[in-house]
């Protein structure tokens, strides 16, 4: 994932990779299953274009939490279209995907106490 | 079109994927570069440059580094019609886990085979241990390989004595050039009075040397010094580590304490290691023997005599140097010492020589146990194998080789002879510790009695021993278990994995589990 238009610190750029793109990829497969495409355009969508997740960084991570359990792939035949792979949410998923938006709440939170800084 | 794949497959090819399993990737992320292509056509990309951002989108990140350590190594794939290894190993703990289930469920005869071969192992290795230790190890001075008895003999009747008489063995004191020490040692009973009750003690009166020659040194003050031989200083003993123990509660303090001992009064100068026991087991005191000048009989043989040579002389130079003087005395004393002779014998070998002659015909006797053990065990095997038959018809049939079943049925005499020897090795624990307890009369004339125990070579030759009673009992069974005609064997009717197959196959399919694909 990278931060568009933004000359982020390199190391921010690392933390904010780390601790966001699993929370994110988890939020997008809450409502329903979706196929890797359809999630990195909606990051870049929702985001404003602030954030991109490329095939090369997206799959690795997709495969990843596949393998934690957190989020369960599966290909889906469709009548004249290819096949696709959608990936959903685990009970597990569900779990960290609370934690995750919790942690986050309170840094937030935080943030906004010290520096007025109001993620809303 | 733009060939998706193709740069995929080689980005991937660094990596040591599944075949399975990277078609999947490729596929998935040859759709997302598609799709990736088409909405940069859409925002107005020409083709080139859509094809170009696409590319360096997907090369910009380490996704080789990332997918390497969550994919699983992919190793050859199994040849149909070979084994995956060929090693000889190969299946061996699958082996061992199907004898432990056969054993399982026939508890009955596991029972009976192991405590059999359990009772065959448990009396060699008992006897092993015992007869080593008596006959091989009785003894553990330092001087050991040095020492020697010294007896006399009567050359016209070959009639070998024991002891000696004090007049030749201080002749030979005197005059011989050979030894570093030559000890005279005379057993007898003493009358402990200083318990509430007398009590008579096993000792031994010791000439000078006596413990300079084995080598050993007292666990607690000191052994004998020159002073002590003279008859007119205070009286001294020295004490074994056991009476030490039962008769003065192992009292740290107890050098310089006084006992009386036949009416006199002794000075404890010493007390002797736990494992000392010279020159028999239960000896329990040492004083010095003070050679009474005016006793020269060269009639009254009452001595045992031992002796340490100097370094560099062998046995027959020893033995020659005190016949010299033997033949000396011959002269000078033709009445009592005529064709009298001296023999020299290495101390171990003197001492055991009792034991050793015993030796083979208590372990043949042993052996012969435990192969009637074997035999039996192996004809209950036979009796298994053989109504396995069918089984193993079909293993064989589907390619197993021979070699391979019989490694399994050996694999399950193995197992029992596992749980054999461990269990003879219990019993050979408890058999050596009920010997040791037998009565001191009978005990205390056997060097190294007290010693038997399980030592490391007792516990190696039960492992070998162990191994071999395996080998043996699986043998036959192995052999002519597998000896199968197929075709007459299978045409049979019986109960066999075919028949739990086809039952099986009539409740309905297994179920589907993913992960066995």
């Amino acid at each position: 994932m990278a931060l568009k238009h933004m000359r982020t610190p390199s190391i921010l750029d690392r933390e904010v990779k780390r601790g966001s793109t699993e929370m994110l990829i988890l939020a997008l497969v809450e409502d329903r299953p979706r196929h890797g495409y359809e999630i990195a355009k909606l990051i870049e969508q929702r985001s404003d274009g602030v954030l991109q997740f490329h095939a090369a960084s997206l799959y690795p991570l997709l495969y990843r939490l596949e393998k934690r359990g957190l989020i369960q792939g599966h290909w889906v035949e469709r009548p004249s279209q290819r096949r696709r792979r959608f990936y959903k949410l685990t009970k597990a998923g569900q779990e960290i995907l609370k934690e995750h938006r919790r942690t986050w709440k309170e840094f937030f939170a935080a943030l906004d106490r010290v520096a007025g800084i109001n993620p809303a | 079109m733009q060939d998706w794949e193709k740069e995929i497959r080689e980005a991937l090819s660094q990596l040591p994927l599944r075949p399975l399993r990277e078609a999947e990737i490729v596929e998935e992320l040859s759709q997302h570069l598609e799709d990736r292509y088409e909405d940069l056509l859409v925002q107005g990309y020409a083709e080139d440059e859509a094809v170009q951002k696409t590319l360096s989108e997907f090369r910009q990140n380490e996704m080789i580094r990332d997918l390497r350590g969550l994919e699983h190594a992919f190793s050859e794939p199994v040849e149909l019609g070979q084994e995956p290894r060929s090693s000889l190993t190969a299946g061996l703990w699958e082996d061992l886990r199907y004898a432990f289930r056969m054993l399982l469920s026939q508890p009955g005869m596991t029972l009976v085979v192991i405590v059999t071969m359990g009772l065959g192992i448990g009396v060699n290795t008992t006897m092993f241990s015992s007869l080593e230790m008596l006959a091989f190890r009785p003894f553990d001075f330092p001087n050991q390989e040095r020492l020697v008895t010294v007896g006399e003999r009567q050359r016209e009747t070959s009639f070998a004595r024991g002891s000696v008489t004090p007049g030749d063995f201080a002749d030979w004191q005197k005059q011989n050039q050979t030894f570093e020490e030559l000890v005279a040692i005379k057993s007898s009973y003493f009358d402990f009075s200083n318990a509430s009750q007398p009590e008579r003690l096993s000792g031994n009166f010791v000439s000078a040397g006596f413990f300079t020659a084995l080598g050993t040194h007292a666990a607690l003050g000191r052994t004998f010094t020159a002073e002590d031989k003279k008859i007119s200083t205070n009286q001294v003993v020295v004490l074994s580590d056991g009476l030490w123990r039962t008769r003065f509660g192992a009292d740290p303090q107890i050098v310089g304490r006084s006992v009386k001992l036949n009416e006199e009064i002794y000075t404890i100068v010493g007390v002797m290691p736990k494992n000392f026991h010279y020159p028999v087991d239960e000896g329990q005191l040492w004083i010095p023997l003070s050679p009474d000048s005016s006793d020269r009989s060269r009639r009254d043989h009452y001595l045992r005599v031992i002796g340490l040579p100097r370094r560099g002389v062998s046995l027959t130079q020893a033995g020659e140097d005190l016949n010299r003087i033997a033949v000396s005395l011959q002269s000078e004393y033709p009445d009592t010492n005529r064709g009298r002779e001296v023999r020299v014998v290495p101390l171990v070998k003197d001492a055991t020589r009792g034991v050793r002659v015993a030796v083979p015909f208590m372990f043949i006797s042993v052996l012969l146990v435990l192969l009637v053990a074997c035999a039996n065990i192996a004809n209950i095997l036979l009796v298994r194998a053989a109504a396995r038959q069918r089984d193993i018809a079909i293993r064989l049939a589907l390619g197993a080789s021979r070699l391979r079943v019989m490694r399994q049925l050996f694999a399950h005499s193995l197992v029992l002879s596992g749980f054999g020897g461990f269990l003879g090795l219990l019993m050979a624990y408890f058999g050596i510790k009920a010997m040791r307890g037998m009565p001191q009369d009978f005990s205390m004339f056997i060097p190294g009695w007290t010693k038997m125990g399980i030592d490391q070579p007792a516990l190696a030759f039960t492992l070998v021993l162990s191994v071999l009673t395996g080998i043996l009992c699986g043998l036959i069974p192995a052999w002519l278990g597998t000896r199968v005609e197929l075709n007459q064997v299978l045409k049979n009717d019986g109960p066999s994995i075919l028949s739990v197959v086809q039952r099986r196959a009539d409740i309905g399919p297994p179920e589907y589990d993913p992960k066995s694909l």
